[in-house]
């Protein structure tokens, strides 16, 4: 070992002050909450500067985030009722809507929710529906597996800032009372043109499974566990019979592709008949299928697809193992076109 | 396999103890060699004598013995150039992870069957071997040698049971998690229990009692001919209960058996595709049970 030279020692001499002066201020800023003084009060401009710092800090994490997400078109009318629905129930109460102002606890909240009365990026308004935003009262979305829903809740979002009160009303909850169930699906579960899920066609015993499946989580969709979060046994038992009304609509005059698979599935990929269990002779917890929304049985056999069991509901193990395949091309998968075709036929 | 039941398996079993002896002979020679080289007395060979011993114990002998080998075991490979038909033929799909049968019926007709293969003694059956996924191999030990099958392509394999007996058929290459459990017996019977065995097989199965295996969606992936239910996905269950094993070779067949498998298939047999219905009631189950052992 030989001696250091007389340089190299200077450079460790020059050295030693500049990490003893990090690494003292490295400990003094991880003592800082320690020492109690940073504020946390609410009161609305109390400390200008931090309220500054956390909402640039926000603006710009959210523009970060969402600079490489893909929007999906966002006309459809559809989108927006279902937007709108939810809007009613959860969010009216903090940010307003053109039916009325927020509530007063709302207008108390620092950051005080912002109204949403002017154009957003779409992309931003996605990033901040699904996560929500901390140190706020903006929670996130109730499940991260249906970016479908805050895509609905964006394309209505992006018509709120011209909508007035009487277009809002009629989205939001028809002629029933604002933030009811009939506000969406309809006085009797009829549903809402293609918008919304019928739910007149189904059985009590149906209804009640997805209803405790919702509450508790295990189905996925942040607009029905939202609405279905509160709910008793006894409400959810009142509810079903209510809606249930196994209402026995006809498949209506679909594609031939449409019927094919229904009746007697894809026999050379495995791909059983959707009649097997959703026809008039099954379960009467197995849902039915003849009358609903098309737009509703084209997401739930995509989200089948894709999600398998995941997606949630008493029975979508079985669905799982008829659609579900890991390979976007994959034999149990349902091509786009026969997908489309099932529920045309089955739909209305 | 030292036990034939057919002439493929005999003339493998013949083969192997004509080797067994032959691999014990030369055996025995060499230790001889070995030992008299080792405690023989030492008296000098001619070179001569040396060159003709390397040319005759190294070279010569064993060109004969393999090329003998090589002969018989050549002699035992399918004979492709007669062009016989056979007595009967069956189709066999394999699928992960089970065995879909088709017996050509007197008629030609196809009667579908699953899981269970019966035969006649002494006619000449020929397998239609095909898969749906992966390779899977078809083996009847106790009848004789194995044929790969393989997805997209067709393969024909011939036997000719000698034995009446029922034998164990397997899947002979690894075809996933289940591998082992995709097994099947093989019924060999005398011509008239076959032709009278193949006459129940083609009939109708029974639709009274069958309103919980309808509503509950079984009938989306299986057939019971003669019924609502005629899924393709999974086997035929026609004749389900009169069946020796369930889960293709897994259990035997018994209510007690069905009603787990019926709770959750894939703990009993891992990536199967059949989901469990663990949430049906007691009763529905109690329903299903009975319909199925039913069909016999």
């Amino acid at each position: 070992m030989t001696e250091p030279s007389g340089k190299e020692q200077e450079i460790k001499r020059n050295w030693r002050p500049l990490l003893g002066g990090f690494l003292t201020a490295t400990m003094l800023f991880l003592a800082l909450p320690l020492t109690g003084l940073l504020e946390i009060n609410a009161r609305p401009g109390s400390n200008a500067v931090v309220d500054w710092y956390k909402q640039t800090a926000a603006r710009q994490s959210i523009a970060l985030r969402s600079a490489f997400t893909e929007v999906p078109p966002l006309d459809d009318q559809g989108m927006v009722i279902r937007g709108a629905g939810h809007y009613e129930l959860v969010c009216a109460d903090c940010h307003g809507s053109p039916a009325g102002p927020p509530e007063q606890i709302a207008r108390d909240l620092s950051p005080p929710p912002p109204p949403l009365n002017r154009w957003r990026p779409e992309a931003r308004l996605f990033e901040t529906v699904k996560y929500g935003m901390r140190h706020t009262a903006m929670p996130a979305w109730p499940t991260h597996l249906r970016d479908d829903e805050i895509w609905d809740m964006v394309a209505f979002l992006r018509q709120l800032p011209s909508m007035d009160s009487a277009t809002y009303a009629d989205f939001a909850y028809g002629g029933a009372a604002p933030g009811s169930c009939m506000a969406c699906h309809g006085e009797n579960g009829e549903g809402r043109g293609n918008a919304m899920p019928r739910l007149d066609i189904q059985t009590p015993a149906y209804l009640a499974h997805a209803l405790a499946a919702f509450r508790d989580g295990s189905r996925h969709s942040g607009t029905m566990m939202a609405a279905a979060r509160q709910l008793t046994d006894d409400q959810i038992a009142g509810l079903s019979e209510h809606f249930g009304r196994s209402v026995a609509a006809a498949p209506d005059d679909g594609p031939q592709l449409g019927e094919e698979i229904a009746t007697r599935g894809v026999l050379e990929r495995d791909i059983p008949a959707c009649d097997s269990c959703h026809g008039a002779s099954a379960r009467a917890d197995f849902p039915r299928l003849a009358g609903q929304s098309k737009a509703y049985l084209v997401t739930q056999l995509e989200l089948f697809q894709h999600l398998g069991a995941e997606r949630g509901g008493r029975f979508a193990h079985i669905m799982a193992e008829a659609v579900e395949d890991y390979l976007e091309e994959g034999p149990h998968r349902l091509r786009t076109e026969e997908l489309e075709a099932v529920a045309d036929y089955y739909g209305n | 396999m030292l036990h034939p039941a057919g002439e493929d398996a005999a003339a493998v079993a013949n083969l192997f103890w004509v080797m067994a002896a032959g691999t014990v002979v030369i055996w025995l020679i060499i230790m001889g060699i070995t030992v008299y080289a080792v405690l023989g007395k030492r008296r000098p060979k001619t070179e001569r004598f040396a060159d003709r011993f390397i040319l005759v114990g190294g070279v010569a002998f064993p060109t004969i013995t393999l090329a003998a080998l090589l002969i018989f075991g050549l002699a035992l490979l399918p004979d492709w150039v007669r062009a016989e038909p056979p007595d009967l033929r069956i189709h066999v799909t394999a699928e992960q992870y089970w065995w879909r049968v088709a017996y050509e019926g007197p008629g030609g007709e196809s009667i579908q069957s699953a899981n269970e293969i019966h035969l006649p003694v002494d006619s000449t059956v020929e397998f239609v071997l095909t898969s749906t996924d992966v390779i899977h191999s078809f083996w009847i030990p106790s009848l004789g040698g194995k044929m790969d099958v393989i997805p997209g392509r067709i393969n024909l394999w011939r036997l000719r049971p000698t034995d009446e007996g029922i034998f164990r058929g397997v899947c002979a290459e690894f075809c996933g998690p289940s591998h082992a459990l995709m097994a099947f017996p093989v019924v060999v019977h005398s011509a008239d229990n076959f032709a009278a065995w193949r006459e129940g097989e083609a009939a109708s199965g029974i639709a009274q009692g069958n309103e919980a295996f309808i509503a509950t969606g079984c009938g989306a992936c299986h057939t019971v001919r003669g019924t609502a239910a005629s899924g393709q996905v999974g086997p035929d269950l026609t004749h389900f209960a009169s069946r020796r094993t369930m889960g293709a070779g897994t259990m035997p067949i018994s209510a007690e058996n069905l009603a787990r498998w019926l709770i959750d298939p894939d703990h009993l047999k891992p990536d199967v595709r059949m989901p469990g219905y663990e949430t049906l009631s007691e009763d529905d189950r109690a329903a299903l049970v009975s319909y199925l052992m039913a069909l016999k």
